[in-house]
């Protein structure tokens, strides 16, 4: 297959180099308006073609892939020419800027025929701790789920800072886009949907966008927090954590470490306390470039187009992500009811 | 090439086994002169020098530890660049902004003209020498054996296939540092294959390797296999899984291989580091 990087960025950069590794990929090819890395590229003799423009790669030769990898507000007008080649996507988070335009790419993907494999990048999902968090819920060992807190820090704007994201009309919002995406699609995740969202955001540093959100998820039976802030000066890179207090046991998760508790004994683990580290649950990929996690993802991007199978963070999957990103960022205290899409997807897997 | 050098991650909070460990030994030695102490014990010990990451704090560390009579002799192995101040750089003003700042923000008045020239003529290959002037400047030219390259960076140029990059690193910090260039990886095979077309010989090489098989990507077989079929200097790091192996374990394995000699341990305690040169002086001749 030959794959197209749209966007030349931090991101770009990591899901060219891991798919270059990939048996299955032919060519790369790189679209990047900047005259500064493509001169970069050119330097080091980089083996792709690069395109300065969307159109000229797209007529260039027959592609079968993308990734946007681009700033947020790019992304569904970028995502749009892509599906009139039907070509299969990959969309780097958080989906698009706001409900609307997600809502739009959701709607252009359904109208695509044929349908091509739409992921998007919520590489958390596939971290060690956070599965083994997943089949704890899944399989009841916590028994009934009481509350959690999910909290998601990192120590990336200490001060006024002038990039993309700190800008509103480019990208929609600061930390509720960046980490807030993460963090709400691990609880969407591992709880699901709640039924009522109630939040605030505030600024610490930037002008135009918000730096620390909380926010409260109220599901039938139980109730979590949500709080994320990218200004955290004592932590030393981004940092997931979610404790869950259950009726049969208890537990905290980060991506490094999992601890819990359990009444009763369950699978390999006892009654009383079990721990388990990454070096004990990590698991070797073809090849690693700032985490399994990422190779893992496009894998099971390129293993979904190669065997037409169902892949995570579909559409639906990350439209419900931003529904309960706007309603935090919307609620300004008050509670939101939140309307769940529907995933037709997910009952194809059932 | 030493066969102990003393590891800093735990310096600097790095734990793969446990972040909350790691928080607490980044608190502790976030006095320099207890970093000096556990230097000047793992010199008692028979460690011939330390890795030091080009974290912000390197240049006070470098410091400490001219003035020590203790370290004198101590070797520094340099990794740079460090990657975390340039990921979160990279995230506040994207991938430009952070070339920009590199040049206008960090090259400083002696190598401004160098960095910013290469920067006007869009010529990346200086860029890489300016930046790894840059990064070597807080280092003050100390007891410099070897400059690797970082993981994070050897692995990204690895997966884009930019060959040159490792060639320039190579001839630069050789030329340049009169130092031995050395290369990060959490990719071996493809680490050893890549430098091999490079026509990089018999390059130094540091990557995970321990009976757990953690971070040996693609398998620890691949990794073992090559480590057999030699043709590079392996300084082996992550043995212990970070203090997640019983060390008598880590080290009988490591021991199965006769070509490798050389260990990166990042011991904290005396009791530790006494261990540990025993084991390597064992299992590692």
């Amino acid at each position: 297959m030959n794959a197209l990087i749209i966007g030349f960025g931090k991101m770009g950069m990591l899901h060219a180099a891991t798919l270059n590794t990939f048996s299955e990929i032919k060519n790369i090819m790189i679209c990047e308006p900047s005259h500064l890395i493509q001169s970069g590229l050119k330097n080091f003799n980089a083996p792709f073609l690069i395109f300065d423009d969307l159109e000229k790669a797209l007529a260039s030769q027959k592609i079968d892939m993308a990734v946007i990898a681009t700033p947020t507000s790019s992304h569904m007008s970028i995502f749009r020419r892509l599906m009139q080649n039907s070509l299969h996507t990959f969309i780097e988070k958080p989906m698009a800027s706001n409900v609307e335009e997600a809502s739009q790419c959701l709607d252009i993907w359904q109208k695509t025929n044929p349908q091509p494999k739409v992921m998007v990048g919520h590489c958390l999902r596939y971290t060690p701790t956070f599965q083994l968090v997943k089949k704890i819920l899944d399989e009841n060992a916590l028994g009934q789920i009481l509350s959690f807190t999910a909290e998601m820090y990192s120590p990336d704007v200490l001060k006024k800072t002038k990039g993309w994201r700190f800008k509103k009309g480019l990208i929609g919002g600061g930390v509720l886009l960046d980490l807030g995406s993460h963090l709400v699609d691990m609880v969407q995740y591992l709880f699901g949907m709640p039924s009522n969202v109630n939040g605030h955001v505030e600024a610490i540093f930037s002008a135009h966008v918000e730096d620390v959100f909380e926010a409260h998820f109220d599901y039938a039976n139980f109730g979590g927090e949500v709080t994320a802030s990218w200004s955290k000066p004592e932590v030393r890179k981004a940092t997931l954590s979610i404790k869950i207090q259950g009726s049969a046991g208890d537990l905290v998760v980060l991506d490094d470490w999992v601890e819990f508790n359990l009444k009763e004994p369950w699978g390999d683990y006892v009654a009383g306390r079990n721990t388990c580290s990454i070096t004990q649950l990590e698991t070797h990929v073809p090849f690693d470039l700032a985490g399994p996690m990422y190779t893992r993802q496009l894998k099971d991007w390129t293993d979904s187009i190669l065997g037409n199978q169902i892949c995570q963070n579909d559409l639906y999957t990350n439209m419900n992500n931003m529904v309960l990103i706007e309603a935090i960022r919307e609620s300004k205290r008050l509670p939101i009811k939140i309307q769940e899409i529907p995933n037709p997807l997910l009952e194809v897997i059932v | 090439m030493d066969q102990f050098i003393l590891g800093d991650n735990q310096f600097f909070g790095v734990n793969h086994h446990s972040r909350s460990t790691g928080a607490d030994k980044a608190r502790r030695f976030s006095k320099t002169s207890e970093i000096i102490e556990v230097m000047c014990a793992a010199k008692r010990h028979g460690a011939g020098g330390v890795m030091l990451s080009a974290h912000d704090r390197v240049k006070e560390i470098i410091q400490a530890m001219r003035s020590e009579p203790e370290l004198t002799n101590f070797n520094v192995y340099a990794n740079i660049p460090y990657l975390m101040k340039y990921v979160q750089k990279s995230t506040q003003a994207g991938l430009i902004g952070l070339v920009k700042d590199m040049v206008i923000g960090q090259a400083g008045p002696k190598r401004l003209y160098h960095a910013a020239r290469a920067y006007l003529k869009k010529d990346f290959r200086q860029l890489l020498c300016a930046g790894i002037d840059i990064e070597m400047a807080a280092y003050q030219h100390f007891n410099i054996k070897a400059i690797f390259l970082h993981n994070g960076i050897v692995d990204l140029v690895l997966g884009l296939g930019l060959v040159d990059v490792l060639h320039d690193f190579d001839n630069y910090v050789r030329n340049e540092y009169q130092a031995i260039p050395g290369y990060g990886t959490l990719n071996l095979p493809l680490c050893v294959e890549t430098l091999k077309k490079a026509g990089i010989l018999e390059p130094l090489i540091m990557a995970p390797f321990n009976h757990k098989g953690f971070h040996m990507n693609p398998s620890r077989l691949a990794n073992e296999q090559i480590l057999v079929e030699g043709g590079f200097k392996l300084l082996a790091m992550n043995v212990m899984v970070s203090g997640g192996s019983d060390p008598q374990i880590a080290f009988e394995y490591l021991g199965r291989f006769p070509t490798l000699k050389n260990v990166i341990i990042g011991a904290s305690s005396e009791n530790h580091l006494a261990q540990n040169a025993r084991l390597i002086k064992e299992y590692c001749r």
